[in-house]
């Protein structure tokens, strides 16, 4: 309950603030979206399993948003960014369909 | 191999199985299957629920995933609009730019009958002048100075359909070097005088390509493509019966390219946008 409300004033406050992202972290917003979505449904499968802990959400958030970044930037030093960043895309992917797949479970036992 | 096995089977954050075993709580064995409707325990909390610091932590967090999914929206769409206003104002320039090479190209013409008029009037005084005019009024049709009318061929070239299978993966899309091969080999075929989409050919015109549009005298052009030469009655039967006509008859049938060929018995071109004299000089300046 607290979640999905700290969810929505979250989005209500990015959309009334819009704050402006800097150029040079601009690259890196999709990634962060992406590996944000992926501790989100990560924590939502969790509860459901009732094994949710909220130092290890925030923990993972956290440390999955900046190393997804962390790797992306890498990836730029290095010449491969658009190929990590695609990597990167299809591992979170991965892991979203699969908890995504086990709330499915949990909610509609199917 | 494990590495993947790793991805497909813990698609969870460990974390939490840890912290669970911790608190003494034991989630199920796999991860992935299906739980009974027991295996779900309440958290381990007391029935009053009293906010610790780590679920503000939590809140907090969720609060910032939420203003970053919104951040990330708001700013993929003011991309795309500030990309899309770029591109509008970028079409208005070059058609404001077009109108005025179109006004322009009016007064030159203007300008250039004023010219001849003077010219003829000039050269007409004496003998000598005259035999000079006329030689002036024989070369002009094949320079490309004035307009010109006569019998000719119509050639239209255009683009395979998109729904076509050439037209998706741009083979079925009309070149620089198929209008050339077509104008040469309508010179071939005995034309004096060739427009395309209006642009007339000179000695000098180019027929180029430049970012995906055909570019005749400097000026893009759009499919389709006409192609008006004027020349001899036989002019028609000899490009059909060329190598370059029945080349493009096989992609009609084949790719469904735009390709027809019609006589006319008047047609008109325009003078040619620019006529430069490279060599000759006027007398007085020497």
């Amino acid at each position: 309950m607290i979640a999905a409300l700290a969810l929505a004033v979250g989005v209500v406050l990015g959309v009334i603030l819009h704050p402006t992202v800097p150029v040079g972290l601009q690259p890196y917003l999709p990634i962060a979206v992406v590996a944000a979505l992926d501790a989100v449904f990560g924590g939502i499968r969790a509860i459901l399993d009732g094994i949710f802990d909220d130092k290890v959400f925030v923990v993972s958030f956290i440390a999955n948003v900046l190393v997804a970044a962390l790797i992306v930037f890498l990836g730029d030093q290095l010449g491969v960014g658009s190929q990590l960043s695609t990597g990167v895309v299809v591992v979170l992917g991965i892991r979203i369909f699969s908890n995504a797949a086990a709330i499915r479970r949990h909610l509609f036992r199917a | 191999m494990s590495i993947l096995l790793d991805l497909m089977g813990s698609a969870i954050d460990e974390g939490y199985a840890e912290a669970a075993n911790r608190k003494g709580i034991h989630p199920p064995t796999n991860p992935t299957a299906v739980s009974k409707p027991s295996a779900a325990p309440k958290p381990a909390t007391s029935n009053r629920w009293v906010p610790t610091r780590t679920t503000i932590a939590a809140a907090v967090v969720l609060a910032m995933a939420g203003a970053l999914f919104a951040t990330a929206a708001v700013a993929t769409h003011r991309g795309n609009a500030a990309a899309h206003r770029d591109q509008s104002q970028l079409v208005q320039q070059a058609k404001l730019q077009t109108t005025a090479t179109d006004s322009l190209q009016q007064q030159l013409t203007a300008l250039k009958t004023q010219v001849d008029a003077a010219r003829s009037r000039a050269l007409s005084v004496t003998d000598k002048g005259g035999v000079l005019l006329t030689q002036i009024k024989d070369l002009e049709p094949v320079d490309g100075a004035v307009a010109v009318d006569g019998t000719g061929v119509r050639v239209v070239l255009d683009d395979a359909p998109a729904s076509n299978v050439a037209g998706n993966d741009g083979s079925g899309v009309i070149l620089d070097s198929d209008l050339q091969q077509v104008v040469n080999a309508l010179f071939v075929g005995g034309a004096q005088a060739i427009g395309i989409n209006g642009q007339r050919l000179t000695t000098q015109t180019a027929i180029r390509e430049a970012g995906g549009a055909i570019l005749v005298d400097y000026r893009a052009l759009s499919p389709p493509y006409t192609i008006d030469a004027i020349g001899p009655s036989t002019l028609g039967a000899t490009f059909q019966s060329s190598e370059t006509a029945q080349l493009f008859v096989t992609e009609h049938q084949l790719y469904g390219l735009g390709f027809t060929v019609a006589d006319h018995q008047r047609l008109t071109l325009p003078s040619a946008a620019n006529v430069v004299v490279h060599y000759a000089q006027p007398l007085d300046s020497q």
